[in-house]
């Protein structure tokens, strides 16, 4: 016994002596950077070191890919022409699988090595890290247009958020499908951060027009809206909004058309999928639904959009062309602009960053994203929205109904309690 | 005292104390001396997969009692841990509106907050016991998955408490004056030169409950109550003959791990600093189940290994996978350095098991042997 | 009433699935005593052979065939290789191996299928069939007939033939029916097959309209067999069938009447199926068809 004691304090004595060797022991002085040009974690003389926290094997990860090729495209023809404060823009990745723990703990194995996270995907990882964002000051793309993430000030949302996208919708539907006061309108929407900023704007708008709302809440992996679309019919719903996933879009447009509802559905961003119209939902799908973005499809005409167009063409030609692989190229866009103010500002720190996102006003993406506006911190950064339709014979599935606009609600909506 | 020595599958704890004495003890004691080093050398990524296993490693030990002491197969273990986890949030954190988010509190003393949920989260065992008491087997283990999936439609549906989807911050946790958390800003708590922040500090209280909750199913697995339990789970009738009231000890076993879980629950909530009610899931419920079994039923050291291996492999495959030759470019086709890890870890579970379906206490006992047979 | 007739049909029609679903999980528990975690896995492997052999323009009948055919040998390769050799020490640890298997298919199919909702090519289409006021599926009514049927076949096979009753001697008392010479084993092996056949011919009614497709989501939707399972009783061949009902009915009633059901909260369809289960369990604790436990004294 007295031997095995023993041991054990020369061990404990041991251990913790070494540990004036560890590596984390703080020195007494620490060096000052050097130079002009302030700089950051993650920056180099030669690199720029972005992180991305995204799904690889979870449910989601199909998007994740999509994006990941979109941000590719954008960086590697970037780097191309000399990155950024000339400096090659480069990304560390971390698949969190769509589980928040794990999102927490690859965070904090990236964060001391990168200037800003240039994509975090998953409502309930971006919520699980929004104290951290905040107080690591760490600036964050994030892959959901939800406005409640807006009170976190490095949260960057690259578009206009889920609730406007509705007001739009319902305006929309009102001046070009003859809904009035006193019309029922159902809403189909996740339960889930997404879902409820949908229902916020749904409600805001139903209120405004004086319209009656059927609201139904259903789970990411509810597979047949059967039950809804009934329910809808039967109430008499002269057009039906969803908040939801694709191929829950092509089960609620499908049942609709087959039982002869002749409804319009208008649906939020990621609500549609190319990938749909290789389904037999297609003929449903492009006679009723509509889709409310404010992200130019793939076939638009302006010069942003053809960029992307023709740049994932030539590298991804067998890949299937869908809005988040724009949405990637977008985000990075976005980023971009924000290293190269914060590098004209000489200011390549994360509080710098920062700066360089709230001075930009006007943001013009090559008409890529509606015009958007970072300057009003914990305002929604974009108001206008398109409103799309599936086509088959369209570039990535999508054509333009109706241009670029904003409706009076929209304009003037603040996300109220 | 004892020996209530049962024709034994390998999934049970042989009941002899000096054999188990002369290897778990030691074991534990020895890593819990290393462990205890291990802030002043490794950085916050290890630390945080560290508090994400003491929390998952309390936890667990509650339901190895469930289903390796009593017998009681259980896959609402995930419910239990939020109730632990939402009980303290909302006991210690104080009313605000964050955003559009409205949350209550009740503002109390974090540790009195922090006693209070885990009471909390054995209360609810102990309500949920007597449907327990009525169930056998797997009617159990399904029954008992009702929980998860009504806890996540409570969560949802109570934005109050749990902040709506965005979820809330978690209140650090204060003993006496001290924080576990980053300190005040502008201060630096330095131990032998290293810089002391939030990971550092959790980790010693992790590391500690650990400790205690092992020490305190060790003592209950030895004395009646352990006794007791495995009498009711092997079987009810000759328990109940023997004057074991069986309604009550299920209860108890109820009581004791949802204890447990709740305790983990706690931990897990200061683990994460911001907790959101889908991390309570399905998933999580199976793998709390996963841990016990890999770890060996009825071992409590054995449910530590386990709930390290869940909670940190997959993690630790992820971050060195790169290194594999032969992996997918990013955005391109094939198999990604994560879904490499995730093969990784789903093969190294099955083969695991497949070599020693005692888990890792099977394992133990097997070296023991050996060692024994050595000497 | 129009409505409430079509979610009944809806809800039958769904269920008839569900009851496929349950049925594969309840012959594995009854034959090897081991909660097969990798259920899911099963359908979506089915289904994904099916999609991709329809996409490569292979007629339906023969695509579900190799689907079936696919599923069913994983099935028993499972059987083979994990239950097999461990079964006789722990049925707890066997579960917990087939979560593994679980990850392994799942991460693997939808790694392949991406961002795409692959279709099933199936005859039957977005077409109706209108029964008086209701329009129900042509997809779901096959769903239902293949469903009665399969499980008809399957309930006169395992009242009447020699491997049935063999594999109800297993279930009964596995040590006396092995003392009797049934092959545990070869029973065993046969169930797990039957299980992944089951599960490929679910999946081809849950990726049928009114679903556009499979997606890596649709996994998920197999975990409906556990509360359907048990709702009928594990022991009970004819209480999957029970079970798979209700849990469908219950969900689309609960789905439909949603606004009426709100002060449950919003969203309860989902909590329906496990809410009906607890209540069928406080009454009777081992199903509505379970054979209630007798201890001998």
């Amino acid at each position: 016994m007295t031997k095995r004691r023993a041991v054990l304090a020369i061990a404990l004595v041991a251990v913790f002596g070494a540990a004036g060797c560890s590596t984390k022991v703080v020195d007494a002085s620490s060096s000052p950077s050097a130079g002009k040009l302030a700089t950051g974690p993650g920056v180099t003389d030669t690199t720029i070191t972005l992180g991305v926290l995204t799904d690889r094997t979870g449910p989601y990860a199909g998007l994740g890919k999509a994006v990941e090729q979109g941000r590719t495209l954008f960086w590697d023809d970037r780097n191309a022409k000399g990155g950024v404060c000339g400096r090659k823009v480069q990304f560390v990745l971390k698949d969190h699988g769509y589980n928040p723990q794990n999102a927490v703990t690859a965070y904090a194995s990236i964060k001391d090595n990168v200037l800003a996270l240039h994509e975090l995907l998953g409502s309930p990882e971006i919520a699980a890290l929004l104290d951290s964002i905040q107080s690591d000051q760490m600036l964050t793309g994030a892959l959901s247009w939800s406005s409640s993430l807006l009170s976190n000030p490095y949260v960057v949302i690259s578009g206009t958020t889920y609730d406007v996208e509705m007001i739009n919708a319902v305006d929309w539907l009102v001046k070009n499908k003859g809904l009035t006061k006193g019309d029922k309108i159902g809403h189909i929407f996740h339960e889930g951060d997404y879902g409820e900023n949908g229902d916020a704007g749904v409600v805001a708008a139903a209120k405004e027009y004086g319209l009656e709302l059927l609201p139904y809440k259903i789970k990411p992996t509810t597979a047949d809206l059967t039950a809804q679309v009934t329910a809808l019919k039967s109430a008499g719903a002269k057009a039906i909004l969803l908040t939801v996933a694709p191929a829950q879009t092509a089960s609620a447009v499908g049942v609709a058309a087959a039982s002869g509802y002749a409804v319009p559905f208008v649906a939020n961003a990621p609500s549609f999928s190319t990938a749909l119209l290789a389904t037999a939902a297609k003929p449903a799908l492009e006679k009723q639904l509509y889709v409310a973005t404010s992200i130019a499809p793939f076939s638009a005409t302006a010069p942003g959009a053809a960029q992307v167009r023709d740049a994932f063409v030539s590298k991804y030609s067998d890949a299937i062309k869908i809005q988040y692989a724009l949405f990637g190229y977008a985000q990075a866009q976005i980023m971009a602009g924000i290293l190269d103010t914060a590098c004209k500002n000489n200011d390549l720190t994360r509080a710098g960053l920062l700066k360089a996102f709230q001075s930009q006003s006007h943001v013009d993406t090559n008409g890529l994203i509606a015009p958007l506006d970072f300057s009003k911190p914990g305002g929604i950064p974009a108001r206008q929205t398109y409103i799309l339709k599936p086509d088959s014979a369209a570039a990535g599935g999508l054509t333009q109904v109706q241009d670029l606009f904003a409706a009076p609600l929209a304009q003037s909506y603040t996300p109220s309690k | 005292m004892s020996k209530v020595d049962v024709a034994v599958p390998v999934t049970t704890v042989p009941v002899s104390p000096r054999r188990t004495r002369s290897l778990a003890l030691p074991a534990v004691a020895t890593a819990v001396v290393v462990l205890a080093a291990v802030p002043f050398y490794l950085d916050r990524f290890w630390l945080t997969l560290g508090l994400f296993a003491f929390a998952a490693a309390v936890a667990a030990i509650g339901l190895g009692l469930l289903l390796g002491q009593a017998g009681q197969l259980s896959l609402g273990h995930a419910f239990f841990v939020a109730v632990g986890a939402y009980g303290y949030t909302y006991l210690a954190g104080t009313s605000r509106t964050v955003g559009v988010s409205h949350q209550g509190g009740l503002g109390l003393p974090p540790l009195i907050a922090l006693v209070l949920a885990v009471l909390l989260a054995g209360l609810a065992g102990l309500l949920f016991s007597p449907v327990a008491a009525r169930l056998r087997g797997i009617y159990l283990g399904i029954a008992s998955l009702a929980l998860v999936f009504a806890g996540q439609h409570i969560l949802a549906n109570a934005p109050l408490v749990t902040g709506g989807y965005n979820g809330r911050t978690v209140p650090p946790l204060t003993i006496g004056g001290f924080g576990f958390d980053d300190g005040a800003p502008g201060t630096q708590l330095l131990v032998l030169g290293v810089p002391f922040h939030r990971e550092e500090r959790l980790w010693y209280l992790g590391l500690a409950v650990t400790a205690l909750a092992y020490l305190y199913h060790r003592n209950l697995v030895r004395g009646r109550p352990g006794i007791a339990l495995r009498a009711v789970r092997d079987s009810e009738l000759m328990a109940g003959m023997m004057g074991v009231p069986v309604t009550r000890y299920k209860g108890y076993a109820f009581l004791v791990s949802s204890m447990y879980a709740g305790l983990g629950g706690v931990l897990l909530a200061l683990a994460f600093g911001r907790i959101v009610p889908v991390t309570f899931d399905y998933a999580m419920s199976i793998e709390f189940l996963v841990m016990v079994v890999l770890g060996g039923l009825g071992s409590a050291a054995g449910a530590i290994v386990g709930a390290f291996f869940v909670a940190s492999l997959p993690r630790l495959l992820d971050r060195y996978a790169d290194v594999l030759p032969g992996l997918a470019e990013p955005g391109g086709d094939g198999v990604s350095p994560a879904v490499a890890a995730r093969f990784g870890y789903a093969i190294a579970l099955i083969l695991l098991l497949l070599i020693e379906p005692g888990g890792a206490a099977g394992l133990g006992r097997r070296v023991a042997n050996r060692f024994r047979r050595n000497r | 009433m129009t409505q409430f007739l079509q979610l009944l049909a809806g809800g039958v029609s769904l269920g008839a699935v569900y009851a496929l679903l349950a049925l594969g999980f309840v012959v594995v528990f009854k034959a090897s005593d081991v909660v097969n975690f990798g259920h899911p896995a099963l359908l979506m492997i089915g289904a994904y052979t099916i999609a991709r052999l329809g996409l490569s323009q292979v007629a339906f009948p023969l695509a579900v065939l190799g689907g079936v055919l696919l599923a069913a040998l994983t099935g028993l390769v499972v059987q083979r290789f994990l239950v097999a050799p461990i079964a006789s020490t722990s049925v707890v640890t066997v579960s917990i191996m087939t979560i593994g298997v679980d990850i392994l298919a799942q991460t693997e199919i939808t790694r392949r299928i991406g961002v795409d909702i692959l279709s099933i090519a199936d005859p039957w289409g977005d077409r109706v069939v209108r029964l008086g006021a209701v329009d129900v599926p042509q997809a779901r009514v096959a769903g239902l007939v293949s469903s009665v049927v399969l499980i008809g076949l399957f309930l006169a096979w395992f009242k009447l033939s020699r491997w049935g009753i063999a594999m109800r001697a297993v279930a009964d008392d596995a040590p006396t029916a092995a003392l009797m010479g049934v092959p545990r084993k070869v029973i065993s092996a046969l169930a797990w097959t039957l299980a992944g056949g089951l599960a490929a011919v679910a999946g081809v009614f849950i990726t049928a309209f009114p679903t556009p497709g499979l997606q890596p989501a649709t996994a998920s939707v197999a975990l409906a067999a556990f509360p359907a399972a048990i709702i009928g009783g594990l022991d009970s061949i004819g209480g999957a069938i029970v079970g798979g009902l209700v849990v469908g009915l219950a969900e689309s009633l609960a789905e439909g009447y949603e606004e009426r059901l709100s002060f449950l909260g919003q969203g309860f369809h989902s909590v329906m199926p496990y809410a009906v289960m607890v209540l069928v369990l406080l009454v009777r604790p081992t199903g509505l068809f379970g054979t209630r436990e007798l201890h001998r004294v």
